[in-house]
């Protein structure tokens, strides 16, 4: 299916064009929420609620750049909108449930050693490092998108860095 | 290890990490795309409610014009203009809301629903209707305290009607001690319900509404900045603007059995009759939902007066009788009298037989008013697709530029003068609706049947006599 027309049966509510939507990009998106969220479900939640925007605002979609970005922008906005709230109306303390028992596993600094080392960060430390490192925002856009200031953001960073290094030194001593 | 290392180890390894998702996640969008389709069916009326308010609230601005209140057959009604004001508000904001709030549930609106902790596990909720409603019912009858009974019963109907809950008992088993946050769906449903129950009392929605604005406020600032990414700037305030023709056949008539002319018509039979109007519409968008239009127009309005008798007499006395018309000097000597009065009817056909020369004539009596029209008219987009439908509501100022009453017979048209009772200045209070067609971006063809109720076209009438006019407005008009 072209792009275009696919993006056009999605604004008429198509059913099977926003399945095929899901399955097209579901495991690229997934990726992100896995990065940004704190768990599995929360990974899960995050992506519902992306795909849920994503259909309901396709048709502001204007041709001008890539859709698959469009797509990863709605889908981070989406959860920095959720922990943004969050730390905004409570500082609810950080749960670290999904992938605990994965912990015990890792012989080497696999993939998902460091995707559960990014998800234990506190929500802050996790977006900035993602939006910073991962996805190359600047500090300057980061700051305006979860409300700070560019020098809190900076901190952010290198707190986040300092925790992932701590910890990819610790499991390299009990490995060896 | 160095930051750079830290960096690269991370960039390395999850750049373009993509993993598939479960398959209950679709389940899950699925079953939240079929609610929400089937919340936007259900919301239609109550855009026809507030068309209907959009319309009341025209009416009082109009009622609150001053000089209006010498007509009678207008209601000034205290009572309507306070319960509509504080109706209206209410309709413009939960229209403006409605599209932040689709997207998203609430930590607020969970608890203005008041049943917070129970539902923590929604966001496995399914689509069924059935289970969303007895929610929101529950909600209502039971709002400040809702006992562990029917949450049970929900819970245990969602688990029944829908597989993909079965399996995320054990997911959100664990979950129930999370954030409320983390329940969307669950929120946009009893939202959503509650909204749409709560349509009658208008007061409960106007501090629903107001309680929300703030959250959704704050969603929808991130997901301006991506849209703004996407609209090339300038765009905003493209199209705020059309104007364009409008042309429209009218016809004038009026309900009640009395004659602005002269008491000796009241029982007389009256024919409205049609006419066109014309003029220019310009129309300004103030939200997606909302536009005010004003224009210039210029429409006649005739209506016949039928069973005349009319004839010459040499004397002038006769015509001062008819206490509404300023004679034309060339009339001077006209007696126009009704036919139904049985004297009059005996007079003339005895004049007739004396003197054929000077016979009474039967005909009609047509009354002319021509106007200079600038309506100012509010829209309320009830669809807004290639096919657009508004309900229109407004207040017309009527400027009088012609006035002429004339006689006209089977073999000819006499001009009889001119009334002294129409007011220079008239308004109507207007209501219809209007269908677009979009031919284009810029261009676009409007068809409105429009009502309008004359409110002092007369100064005095004999008997009761209240002109209106129905015209359909057809027109382009071009977006600028």
């Amino acid at each position: 299916m072209i792009l275009e027309e696919l993006i056009k049966k999605c604004v008429e509510r198509d059913r099977s064009a926003q399945e095929y939507l899901y399955r097209k990009y579901a495991h690229k998106l997934y990726g992100i929420c896995l990065k940004y969220s704190r768990n599995k479900t929360e990974a899960e939640d995050n992506l519902h609620d992306s795909f849920m925007t994503i259909y309901d605002k396709i048709g502001q979609f204007k041709s001008l750049g890539s859709f698959e970005g469009w797509m990863k922008r709605i889908t981070v906005n989406t959860i920095l909108q959720k922990y943004r709230k969050e730390e905004y109306l409570a500082q609810l303390p950080e749960q670290y449930q999904a992938l605990h028992e994965d912990a015990y596993q890792p012989l080497e600094v696999s993939l998902n050693t460091l995707l559960q080392y990014i998800q234990e960060l506190p929500n802050k430390y996790r977006l900035t490092f993602n939006l910073y490192v991962l996805d190359g925002y600047s500090h300057k856009e980061i700051s305006q998108q979860l409300g700070t200031s560019t020098g809190t953001s900076k901190s952010n960073l290198a707190r986040a860095r300092t925790i992932l290094r701590e910890k990819i030194k610790n499991q390299k001593i009990n490995i060896a | 290890m160095e930051k750079e290392n830290v960096d690269n180890l991370f960039r390395d390894t999850l750049d373009d990490f993509a993993q598939n998702p479960d398959p209950k996640v679709w389940d899950r969008i699925q079953a939240s795309l079929d609610q929400k389709a089937q919340r936007k069916r259900r919301v239609i009326p109550l855009w026809w409610q507030l068309g209907g308010v959009a319309a009341a609230l025209a009416l009082i601005l109009f009622l609150s014009l001053p000089g209006t209140g010498s007509d009678p057959s207008v209601p000034a009604n205290e009572d309507i203009t306070t319960t509509s004001s504080e109706i209206s508000p209410s309709s413009a904001e939960s229209e403006e809301l409605d599209l932040s709030k689709e997207t998203k549930g609430e930590p607020t609106e969970v608890n203005k629903a008041s049943t917070p902790t129970g539902l923590g596990t929604g966001s496995a909720f399914p689509p069924s209707n059935e289970v969303a409603v007895t929610v929101a019912s529950s909600t209502n009858e039971e709002k400040s305290a809702i006992s562990a009974e029917p949450k049970t019963e929900v819970y245990s109907s969602i688990t029944k009607t829908d597989p993909a809950v079965a399996q995320i008992d054990s997911d959100t088993e664990t979950k129930s001690g999370e954030p409320i946050s983390d329940t969307p769906i669950a929120s946009e449903a009893l939202n959503t319900e509650e909204e749409i129950q709560g349509i009658p009392a208008n007061q409960s929605t106007a501090v629903a509404e107001v309680q929300e604005e703030e959250t959704a406020k704050e969603y929808r600032d991130l997901f301006e900045e991506i849209s703004e990414e996407e609209i090339p700037q300038g765009n905003n305030t493209d199209g705020k603007w059309a104007v364009g023709p409008s042309v429209a056949p009218v016809y004038y008539t009026a309900s009640g059995t009395g004659s602005p002319i002269d008491n000796a018509f009241v029982n007389n039979d009256k024919t409205g009759n049609i006419n066109m109007s014309y003029g220019v519409k310009v129309t300004y968008k103030l939200s997606d939902k909302w536009q005010l239009r004003s224009g210039l127009h210029k429409v006649d309005y005739t209506y016949d007066t039928n069973d005349i008798v009319f004839s010459s007499s040499l004397s002038t006395t006769a015509s001062t009788t008819m206490r509404n018309i300023d004679f034309a000097s060339t009339s001077d000597y006209l007696v126009v009298e009704s036919n139904s009065l049985p004297i009059t009817k005996a007079e003339a056909t005895g004049s007739d037989e004396i003197a054929a020369k000077n016979p009474a004539r039967s005909g009609t009596m047509i009354q002319e008013m021509g106007y200079l029209e600038i309506p100012v008219e509010i829209n309320y987009v009830l669809l807004d697709k290639k096919v657009g439908v508004n309900v229109v509501s407004g207040v017309s100022s009527l400027f009088l530029l012609d006035n002429v009453v004339n006689l006209e017979s089977d073999t000819g048209t006499t001009e009889m003068g001119k009334a002294n009772n129409i007011n220079s200045l008239n308004f109507s209070a207007n209501f219809g609706l209007g269908v677009d067609y979009n031919i284009s971006k810029k261009v676009k063809l409007q068809l409105e049947p429009l009502f309008k109720y004359q409110l002092n076209t007369f100064s005095n009438t004999a008997g009761e006599f209240k002109p209106y006019s129905f015209g359909v407005y057809s027109g382009i008009q071009y977006k600028f």
